[in-house]
């Protein structure tokens, strides 16, 4: 019976809001700057961007081909969520295929500077998108995240690229195990 | 034989749009014209004021103290020098 | 076995009792000798032969003789007395003959009696009533073609001497009753009561009143019906007649029908349930026809009744409770939304009156179906047509924000306003809740269409609120840079009304205008202050606008004279000093100045616009110019010159010498020109173009989906190509929150449509694609 009174009034409060103003109730800063920095995207050819809800811009994914370096032939995807202090953090971003890589852990976790200490809010998703395919030209041996990719990178370029091949087909690296990612 | 007219201006009322004197057109942090007001203002100009760094770089005064704020260190988002106030 | 000369005996006595075995109806014969030749029949045993022989005849005699001369009185006449007189004696006669038979059929029915073999006479047990039926079945089989002329006469020579009775009780003065149209003296009213009533209770008796005068009765009542709903509800709209009606039918119209049925008498004999029935039906029949008629007339005239809403409500509150009683609704519906079409949804009609007209059907039909479902359905044809007239939003607008008269939206805008909190409470009331009428629109949300008030029907004419808010903003803008002295306060106040009404961030844009024109005034007595302003003699005040804030100003070029330029500069470095790191941006053709201008004898006090205040100081300092010229110093281009300098001509002031060159009136001249009179200066100081400085709408709106563009070049580079849909949903990704980026896919297609005809773009199927290069 309650419940029933408080869902009814939630109804007349939706009610009220959509009579003034209606869906436009005036939109967050972080609303704000991402449409900007969406409206100005300025993608690369390897890359494109999917809206799973287009109204909601916030969350969203990228999705990288990369055309030359020992990642050509894959398809990564990122997604990216941003969050309500935006620009005055960074983005989350996450690499949802697995991919045998110095930056990028099993996890999906990106070790990518802009993406932490170095971020700074006259970044832009534009910055995030070149930091990110340079990683999949240029893997960083220096800061990684998969210790055991950057080693072998280091040590031996030749497997290291057999293996990420080996990766992206799908098939076992080590113990792990990465799910067939080529286009 | 002309008899000259005499035109007297009582009064001009003229209309002029105001602008920051600045290096640039949009605030660096939330993009938003420096003409305009920060996301989190309504009214432009003196409720949202631009102010400058050392570095000469400026922004709404609202987005660089939010994102001082949010840091260790205090330091220009666009240039990384340290942060100071320029009271030109 | 009897002898030959008893039988004969027999037959004549048989036909002494029966005579019309002979053809007659009278006979001497008594009851008693009857008796005794009953008696002679029965011992004979032919009782059932002589019966039918008997009742063979009566139909003989009833064919070829009674009903021949009863027909033979209803001739077609042109009088009206002769009718009623010619229908009384038919009548009459019939009535006699009848009775003449009586006698005869007594003796018939004793005859019967001593029958045993229980034959139906003419459908009835009885031979009484088997003869009225032989009567009535005779009768109605030889009926003429124009017998209902007389009927007719008869009946509405008396109902004239009745409605006059209870309607013209007062009109002692005229010479002529105008129940009989005799003169007073030889009146016949009394006669003809009389002989109305003794006709009608012998057709009652006969059993042939229904059939004979119910068509006639049933279509002259409501032929006055008719007219008396005619004579009495043209024109007027402000006063309910249904209750009168009600009442003339019950007083005048029953109490005469009453009188028909019951032989003259005003109330039906309380024992007589067929009496009773026959009036109670003929009543529902007769109150049905006359809500039909009634309503029926109140719908032809319900577009009057609209226009003069609410003065016309007692109409609409009749025409309300008539629609429950009876079928008219689709008839009123096709009928309004014909009325609406033809009388108001052509080019003939301003703007401003449509929606004044479709305001008033909102509030007519309301209060007519509160399911508004009448509503929606009749005025869709008006928000058709208004969506496609070009300034809609422009009047609406302006009439949301206009007082005085004829604004009634500002009035529904202040309302909603003020009632805002009033709906919650409706919602409580279930137990008041009605079903949707049959003819709802099932797909449709039955509160939708209560809910909704008149303004969001406007505003959804047009599908977007902020096609509505952006055309607000140009007129705000247009009327703050207008005018010489702004109402801040009342502005302030519309603006507060429509954010309740839009929402707050819809209106931003209006607040910060708005403010500008406060801060403006501020600014100017802080600069008046200032000593470094100098102390020119010319006044000097700007409107400092927040640009990014204001609807995009109509491109205009224009030099100042160089006494005004450095005026605003100083100005400006005022500003500056003022307003640390910010400058202005003089947009020279706005604004406007108060010059005197002295000329001969003459003085004029003007206020004009800036190139109107430009062009005549170059003329103070130069009485002639070629256009040329001018459009060297002030950078205007010849053909606006050419149109604005015409304001001058008009004032009596400059005069177009030769062609394209102007000279400054002499002096005296100036004087003796009529135009510079006084009447026609106040009329024209006023003056200013009365045209908007704002970019149009339209140009607006090209401009921002120009910004569209790219984008959508981007998809097709990268996707090759896409369906319309598509490229919509993409797009509105990318739509931000500021107004008008919002685009609908109409307008996307119409978009799309003029880069297909510039060749920008290639439509194939239903696929848009880049053209190959």
């Amino acid at each position: 019976m309650i419940k029933l009174f408080s869902l009814k009034q939630q109804k007349k409060d939706e009610e009220g809001s959509a009579r003034a103003g209606g869906s436009q109730k005036k939109a967050s800063a972080a609303q704000l700057r991402i449409t900007k920095d969406l409206n100005e995207l300025n993608l690369p050819k390897t890359c494109s961007t999917e809206f799973p809800d287009p109204d909601d811009l916030l969350n969203f994914k990228l999705i990288i081909c990369p055309d030359e370096g020992f990642y050509r032939g894959g398809r990564f995807v990122f997604s990216f969520k941003v969050g309500p202090n935006y620009p005055h953090e960074p983005p989350k971003v996450k690499c949802e295929t697995a991919v045998y890589h110095p930056n990028i852990d099993l996890e999906g976790n990106v070790c990518l500077n802009i993406l932490r200490e170095d971020w700074k809010p006259v970044l832009t998703v534009n910055s995030i998108v070149y930091g990110l395919q340079y990683l999949f030209l240029e893997p960083n041996p220096e800061d990684p995240l998969n210790k055991e990719a950057a080693d072998e990178l280091q040590s031996n370029r030749r497997l290291f690229e057999q293996h990420v091949q080996r990766a992206m087909r799908g098939g076992y690296v080590g113990a792990s195990y990465f799910e067939r990612c080529l286009k | 034989m002309q008899q000259a007219m005499k035109v007297t201006v009582k009064s001009w009322t003229g209309v002029a749009t105001w602008r920051w004197i600045a290096n640039d057109d949009n605030c660096g942090i939330c993009r938003m014209p420096f003409d305009s007001c920060c996301p989190d203002c309504k009214l432009p100009g003196d409720d949202c004021p631009l102010v400058w760094g050392a570095c000469s770089h400026c922004f709404h005064i609202h987005c660089i103290v939010k994102w001082l704020h949010s840091q260790p260190q205090q330091q220009c988002p666009m240039c990384r020098q340290d942060w100071k106030f320029n009271n030109k | 076995m009897a002898k030959k000369g008893e039988l004969e005996a027999c037959w004549s006595k048989i036909n002494y009792a029966f005579p019309i075995l002979n053809g007659t109806i009278f006979t001497e014969c008594t009851n008693e000798e009857y008796e005794d030749i009953q008696e002679i029949v029965i011992n004979l045993g032919i009782q059932i032969k002589i019966r039918d022989l008997v009742i063979i005849h009566i139909e003989k005699y009833v064919r070829q003789n009674i009903v021949p001369s009863f027909w033979a009185k209803f001739v077609k006449s042109d009088v009206e007395v002769k009718g009623f007189q010619l229908f009384k004696t038919a009548i009459n006669d019939l009535y006699d003959s009848v009775t003449n038979f009586e006698p005869m059929l007594r003796k018939l029915s004793l005859l019967n009696s001593n029958c045993s073999d229980n034959m139906p006479i003419f459908g009835e047990r009885d031979i009484i009533l088997g003869f009225k039926q032989l009567l009535r079945a005779t009768l109605l089989a030889q009926i003429p073609l124009e017998f209902q002329y007389i009927i007719y006469f008869f009946y509405k020579v008396s109902f004239n001497v009745f409605d006059n009775e209870y309607e013209n009780s007062d009109m002692g003065e005229d010479v002529m009753c105008s129940g009989c149209w005799n003169d007073y003296s030889d009146c016949n009213c009394a006669y003809i009561v009389k002989v109305f009533h003794d006709t009608n209770r012998k057709l009652m008796e006969l059993q042939l009143l229904e059939r004979l005068a119910g068509q006639v009765l049933t279509n002259f009542i409501q032929m006055r019906i008719e007219s008396h709903i005619q004579k009495l509800c043209t024109g007027t709209f402000d006063v309910s007649h249904i209750a009168f009606l009600e009442n003339w039918l019950d007083t005048t119209v029953m109490s005469w029908l009453t009188r028909i049925y019951c032989g003259g008498s005003s109330k039906p004999p309380p024992d007589d349930k067929n009496v009773q029935n026959a009036i109670s039906k003929f009543k529902q029949k007769l109150s049905y026809y006359l809500y039909h008629s009634y309503t029926k007339l109140r719908i032809d005239q319900l577009f009057n009744i609209i226009i003069e809403y609410p003065d016309s409500q007692p109409a609409v509150d009749d025409i309300k409770l008539c629609l429950d009683k009876t079928d008219l609704r689709p008839t009123l519906c096709k009928n309004l939304q014909t009325a609406l079409e033809t009388r108001l949804l052509h080019p003939g009609v301003n703007t401003s009156e449509i929606l004044t007209a479709y305001v008033s059907t909102i509030r007519t039909l309301r209060h007519l179906d509160p399911s508004g479902v009448i509503l929606e359905t009749v005025t869709k044809p008006v928000r058709n047509y208004l969506r496609n007239r070009e300034d809609t939003v422009r009047s609406v607008v302006s009439s949301l924000t206009e007082d005085g008269v004829g604004s009634e939206l500002a009035e529904e805008l202040a309302k909603f306003a003020a009632d805002g909190e009033d709906d919650l409470e409706k919602e409580d009331l279930w137990d008041e809740w009605n079903p949707d009428p049959v003819d709802a629109d099932p797909k449709a949300n039955s509160s939708d269409r209560k809910a909704s008030d008149i303004i969001s029907m406007l505003v959804n004419v047009y599908g977007s609120k902020e096609l509505f808010v952006n055309e607000y903003r140009t007129l705000l803008a247009d009327r703050l840079l207008g005018q010489t002295v702004i109402n801040t306060e009342k502005e302030i106040t519309y603006l507060e009304l429509l954010k309740l009404r839009f929402g707050e961030s819809q209106l931003h844009f209006c607040e910060v205008m708005l403010k500008d024109v406060y801060d403006s005034k501020r600014i100017n007595a802080l600069i008046h202050q200032d000593n470094s302003f100098g102390d020119s003699h010319i006044m000097c005040n700007g409107m400092i606008l927040s640009a990014q804030f204001w609807p995009p100003f109509k491109d205009e070029s224009l030099e100042l004279p160089d006494v005004i330029k450095q005026l605003l500069e100083r100005y400006t470095k005022c500003f500056e000093a003022l307003k640390g790191n910010r400058t202005l941006n003089w947009i020279p053709h706005l604004g406007n100045v108060n010059i005197e201008i002295e000329i001969g004898q003459k003085k004029l006090d003007l206020t004009v616009s800036p190139f109107n205040a430009t062009l005549i100081m170059h003329f103070q300092d130069k009485p002639e110019w070629s256009l040329e010229e001018l459009h060297q110093v002030m950078k205007v281009p010849i053909t606006i010159l050419r149109r604005k300098i015409t304001y001058w001509q008009s004032m009596g002031l400059i005069s177009e010498k030769s062609a394209d060159y102007y000279v400054l009136v002499d002096g005296n001249d100036a004087n003796r020109s009529n135009v510079a009179t006084s009447q026609v200066q106040e009329m024209i100081c006023e003056d200013e173009e009365s045209e908007s400085v704002m970019a149009s709408a339209h140009d607006q709106r090209e401009g921002e989906l120009q910004v569209f563009w790219s984008y959508i070049v981007g998809m097709l580079t990268n996707l090759d190509s896409l369906p319309l849909d598509r490229i919509h949903q993409m797009l509105k990704m990318f739509a931000s929150q500021a107004p008008g980026t919002e685009c609908s896919i109409q307008e996307l297609r119409q978009f799309l449509d003029t880069k297909v005809r510039t060749h920008q773009l290639v439509l194939q199927g239903s696929m848009y694609k880049l053209p190959k290069t």
